[in-house]
């Protein structure tokens, strides 16, 4: 075949036409990222939950405030008879509706382990980068803060962590506005806005770690390598070269790191309100449902199952997506 | 320009006693057990205009001399004086309009680019730190400098996985270039291409100085490469500098047995030809520990005793000619 001899001349930059645009790293990763279908039907089932908990007040059943202890523990696909409204899921010990409440509960747990990832990245990034190039003296410093708290036992620390900042607020005085974007984000009341904003705190504290010593790992190769000594040679200042060099290039693992601290939080912060040390009834949060469900195991056999196979479901898609964006992510594997 | 012109020139780079030891840490404390003695006290100075050839073994300090120099791993002692101006000494400000003028070509082509930035965008990378912010003039000089290296200006929106070898080290010139240096310091630019490239990326380097006077320090392990571009040539051996004359003197009559034992291994291209090789015996000795007296003795034919316990002085023996070694100054002396 004539075509067949001259095909793999064009994939080399020289040859290949002018106008032809370069496929560039995010469309790399994203094709690569498709190949991996658990990772894509978990991308899909997030997004999904994501957006119907965004869209609460609108998909939801029911009001969220709505109760009636006449129709406690009713079966799937129950009818309210005063307004026609069905019991998709069936309801709780004060027959409210599980669905209404796994939607709003969803928006409470999901931006718990949003912000954490998120701040514990963030401040995990900056303490490694910082770490890894100036190494030194301060280094060292860090490192040795970074040992004493990943030293520490996460779930005991969080509960008594927890349980005195919430009891007293005066012990954490947050500004008004902070619990009040909580209140408005989240759609609760400012004694929950504000236990929510405690046990994000609290788990950034503690989340930090990983990142920060992977992200100094990194840092410590790529700052060797030749173009960051160009750079350099260039008279590039060390903020600009951590900037533009050094961060774009430990970005991938970074990024894996943010998915499995989002899994991490999440269970985190499930397990503290399934607990009662996060946020409270009759504020509704996956973990307190999952209390609620195991309290009254006899009478709704089925009630664990509707709370837990979401929790389940989540804290797989989240590791499913970060093995996925590992592999599209890994640049050995360049196909 | 012809060699004895450039000999005229005023001296443009002056390096006086350099010193880089790098300390080996170890036990509890991380205290200093041993230095790798990877330059030790060498000096010499590269004129306006010229190319210095530095060569010699992996491991004799050729690119840390390069990096030292240009102030990108601090020195242990010593002087570098560039335009008459202390290197070590200067400011931050001033060490940054200094860098403006001079630059580095990396060894390997495949790590010396940002595999995460288009290349356009690493070569006027120089001007935005030197305050030139318009993306538009930028782009014209990014696109003049591809184009002074032999690319296109559509290369400029291209990431660096997309271009071979040869074509990365070009980029690496026009990166070094676009600020108009006065001075590069090639760190081995041909070591990693192809034979066929090689000729290819040095000619680039002659048009280019010849076309911005640029004055080159050349680090190579290859003696044909350095015969081909420089107009003096330096070689080191173990942290020391051995021998240091123009090109021609070197190659048609070396004073040195080192820098002869080098010359006797470069290959010809001709099969016919049979000739009196200088094999070395046994292997270069660790920077850690350098061999008392000269350095070179425990692997020269020509020692004597003198060589176990003296070191020689890098003296120039002829005009224009220095060596470190007894036994070519008492050659010279006696009129050989």
């Amino acid at each position: 075949m004539a075509s067949s001899t001259v095909q793999p001349r064009a994939s080399r930059a020289s040859d290949a036409r002018p106008n032809m645009k370069t496929e560039s790293q995010t469309a790399l990763v994203w094709r690569r990222f498709r190949k991996h279908r658990l990772a894509v039907i978990s991308m899909v089932l997030l997004t999904l939950i994501f957006l119907l908990s965004l869209f609460a007040p609108l998909v939801a059943p029911f009001k969220i405030d709505h109760l009636d202890p006449t129709y406690k523990f009713v079966p799937f696909m129950t009818v309210y008879k005063p307004t026609g409204q069905v019991y998709i899921f069936g309801s709780d010990q004060l027959g409210r509706d599980l669905l209404t409440r796994l939607l709003y509960g969803a928006r409470v747990t999901l931006s718990v382990a949003v912000l954490v990832a998120s701040l514990s990245c963030a401040v995990g990034a900056l303490i490694g980068a910082v770490a890894g190039y100036y190494r030194g003296i301060i280094d060292t410093a860090l490192m040795r803060v970074l040992d004493f708290t990943s030293g520490i036992p996460d779930l005991p620390v969080l509960l008594i962590l927890a349980s005195i900042l919430l009891t007293d607020p005066k012990l954490l005085p947050l500004p008004d506005f902070v619990t009040r974007i909580f209140e408005a984000l989240l759609l609760v009341r400012e004694r929950e806005a504000r236990s929510v904003v405690v046990i994000v705190l609290v788990l950034t504290i503690l989340g930090w770690t990983g990142v920060a010593r992977l992200t100094r790992g990194m840092v410590l190769a790529v700052r060797e390598a030749d173009y960051v000594t160009a750079s350099r040679s260039l008279g590039m200042g060390d903020t600009s070269l951590i900037l533009r060099h050094i961060m774009p290039n430990v970005l991938a693992p970074i990024i894996v790191a943010f998915t499995q601290s989002l899994a991490g939080a999440f269970a985190a912060e499930t397990a503290l309100s399934f607990l009662g040390f996060g946020v409270q009834e009759p504020a509704a949060t996956w973990g307190n449902m999952m209390s609620i469900a195991q309290n009254n195991i006899f009478e709704n056999r089925v009630m664990p199952l509707v709370v837990g196979l979401p929790i389940l479901i989540c804290s797989l898609a989240f590791n499913f997506i970060g093995d996925g964006l590992r592999d599209a992510l890994d640049p050995r594997l360049k196909m | 320009m012809s060699t004895n012109a450039k000999n005229t020139n005023p001296e443009l780079l002056e390096v006086t006693n350099l010193v880089k030891y790098f300390p080996i840490k170890g036990g509890l404390l991380q205290r200093t057990v041993a230095q790798v003695k990877a330059v030790d006290d060498i000096s010499f100075s590269v004129k306006q205009g010229e190319t210095l050839g530095l060569v010699g073994e992996s491991g004799c300090g050729k690119t840390t001399i390069g990096r030292t120099v240009l102030r990108l791993t601090p020195a242990t002692r010593g002087s570098v004086r560039f335009q008459g101006k202390d290197v070590f000494k200067a400011s931050v400000s001033e060490m940054k309009a200094m860098r403006k003028d001079m630059q580095i070509i990396f060894q390997d082509p495949y790590s010396s680019l940002d595999p995460r930035m288009p290349v356009g965008e690493s070569i006027g990378e120089g001007l935005l730190v030197h305050g030139m912010s318009d993306t538009k003039k930028r782009n014209e000089i990014v696109i003049e400098m591809l184009r002074k290296v032999g690319l296109e200006d559509y290369h400029a929106r291209r990431y660096p996985h997309e271009f071979s070898g040869g074509q990365r080290q070009r980029i690496g010139i026009a990166r070094a270039l676009a600020l108009r240096p006065k001075f590069i310091v090639c760190d081995e630019p041909v070591s990693a291409l192809d034979v066929s490239i090689q000729s290819q990326v040095l000619n680039i380097l002659k048009d280019l100085q010849g076309e911005f006077g640029l004055t080159y320090l050349f680090i190579a392990h290859n003696l044909s490469v350095v015969e081909h571009i420089s107009d003096r040539v330096g070689v080191m051996y173990l942290g020391k500098m051995v021998e240091l004359t123009d090109r021609e003197s070197l190659f048609r009559d070396p004073l040195h047995p080192y820098t002869k034992a080098l010359l006797s291994a470069i290959p010809i291209p001709d099969p016919t030809v049979k000739r009196e090789r200088m094999i070395l015996q046994g292997e270069i000795p660790s920077p850690v520990n350098p061999p008392k007296g000269c350095r070179f003795h425990p692997r020269c034919p020509f020692a004597v005793d003198r060589c176990k316990v003296e070191e020689p002085q890098f003296k120039e023996l002829r005009p224009g000619h220095f060596a470190a070694c007894h036994v070519a100054e008492d050659q010279v002396a006696a009129g050989k």
